[in-house]
């Protein structure tokens, strides 16, 4: 697959800009934003992105019941969710991973290399992205 | 024995006023397993009068009890256990619901007559709810505090990163020097915030180890690899000395490997430049010996009672970096594991930290 479009759900303001700019950097990746859960879920089902990129505490709903409510929808079923959070205990990676993610990156995150651990994660879910030309 | 305690034995009245004025509650049964006495306090928590419960069976009282014990099976198992060996003393701690959720710690201890001879025994109750819900509260509070702290850490070291990184253009001279001592006190502070998390989960008995069988010599190995860096940055070697193939062990693969890497990584701290750090690696009759050794200035013998201790770097030590934390993390990795940690040390020669993990851990 390649992806094109990535949908970033963050509730922390700073976070969110680093992150796009972060992920955004070369122009590659057209980055969406959303706030919280219920607005991801909605910039989901309209936009369409090809990677999901999840915070685990957020407001109105959190991340965890966002990946569930994502993977019961079969219009957004098949979009893959990497969950990105600070909330790094085992027991919130296990939620996290039978939620229906297919990875878990851990905040702080290393700006440099966070576009880098979304491509590892999506080569090791069997998701690798096609080699830019 | 005193005059007063003469008295007592003979006022049995007396004697019953002082035991249901007591805060805790509590009963004794005698060797056919019957209550010859129950306090008022214990009445009260079961809604039933003292004297109602005399010549009551334990299973009865397990019964009336049952219905509000959380786990009335382990209750009854304890009991017995408790039968068959007349001398034991136990305490534990079990959930009571009645219209509210309480933490009893249940003592339970031989009773004897003036005599010596054995009377019964006596179970005592007694209200831990508040130290149970302080400590969740505790353990709670650092989980928040950890995880709130994380996230502006992330954006600060992010965009420290970021900067440094070339993402805003090039950044040169005294600008780059002071925007990497603010990325590395950023590291430190990160560190920091993730000892905390993990002593805290440790103390709170939430680490769960994901035991398997394993080479301590692989993780020594993996430990020398990731501290190379920092030993190089301090001008010392590191070198393995394991005379001889070692049996496996069950053990956390990464919790082991940062146990010797917090180990190494405080032996290096304390090393001169130009000096070696040694991890020697035994088999011994019954458990897996790990001495980290290092040829630093040693510890005073009046520290080594706190050297495992929270935030307990001696003086030398003080100026060194580090979370403080480090040999905390380590012993208390050491002790779910079910090993033995010290150290040896002689002053101006250097010190040993010393670890075992047994062979065949009990219960494997």
């Amino acid at each position: 697959m390649r992806i094109k479009k990535v949908l970033l759900a963050e509730d922390e303001e700073d976070i969110r800009h680093l992150a796009r700019m972060s992920l955004g950097h070369g122009g590659e990746w057209e980055i969406l934003l959303a706030e919280d859960g219920e607005e991801c879920l909605a910039v989901a089902r309209a936009q369409k992105p090809d990677l999901i990129l999840l915070d685990a505490v957020m407001p109105r709903l959190d991340g965890f019941e966002t990946c569930r409510r994502l993977k019961a929808d079969p219009a957004t079923a098949n979009i893959p969710v990497i969950f990105l959070t600070a909330s790094a205990q085992e027991h919130e990676i296990q939620h996290g991973l039978q939620m229906g993610a297919i990875g878990y990156l851990t905040k702080p995150f290393d700006p440099l290399r966070l576009r880098q651990q979304v491509l590892e994660v999506l080569r090791e879910a069997g998701l690798a992205e096609e080699p830019t030309p | 024995m005193t005059p007063n305690n003469s008295r007592l034995g003979e006022d049995a009245e007396a004697l019953r006023a002082i035991l249901d004025s007591a805060v805790d509650a509590a009963f004794v049964a005698d060797g056919s397993r019957q209550v010859i006495f129950a306090n008022r306090s214990l009445g009260d928590l079961l809604g039933l009068t003292p004297a109602s419960l005399l010549g009551k069976s334990l299973a009865e009282l397990l019964q009336i009890m049952g219905a509000s014990l959380e786990n009335p099976q382990a209750t009854r198992g304890r009991w017995e256990e408790l039968w068959a060996d007349p001398e034991r003393t136990a305490t534990t701690v079990l959930e009571y619901r009645t219209d509210k959720r309480l933490f009893l710690k249940e003592t339970s201890l031989p009773v004897r007559r003036q005599d010596g001879s054995w009377l019964g025994r006596m179970f005592v109750y007694h209200d831990v709810t508040h130290e149970k819900e302080v400590d969740r509260m505790k353990t709670e509070f650092i989980a928040i505090a950890s995880h709130e702290l994380r996230t502006p850490m992330t954006s600060i070291k992010g965009s420290l990163d970021l900067l440094l990184g070339g993402f805003a253009g090039e950044v040169a001279g005294e600008i780059r020097e002071l925007l990497g001592i603010a990325q590395s006190g950023c590291e430190r502070l990160i560190r920091l915030i993730n000892d905390i998390l993990d002593l805290s989960k440790i103390e709170a008995g939430r680490m769960q180890l994901k035991l398997q069988a394993m080479s301590l010599f692989d993780s020594v190995q993996r430990s020398v690899r990731t501290i190379k860096s920092y030993a190089d940055s301090f001008q010392v070697k590191i070198e393995i000395d394991c005379p001889e193939p070692l049996p496996l062990i069950v053990g956390d693969r990464d919790r082991l490997d940062q146990v010797v890497t917090n180990l190494l990584g405080n032996a290096v701290k304390f090393s001169p430049a130009g000096g070696t750090v040694t991890v020697a690696l035994r088999a011994r009759p019954t458990a897996i010996e790990c001495a980290v050794i290092d040829r630093g200035p040693g510890i005073p013998p009046e520290h080594f009672g706190r050297i495992f201790g929270k935030f307990q770097q001696v003086e030398s030590g003080a100026k060194k970096g580090g979370t403080g934390l480090g040999l905390a993390i380590a012993q208390a990795l050491v002790y779910e594991h079910r090993g033995k940690i010290w150290v040896e040390s002689k002053l101006g020669e250097g010190s040993r930290f010393v670890f075992q993990l047994p062979l065949q851990p009990e219960g494997a």
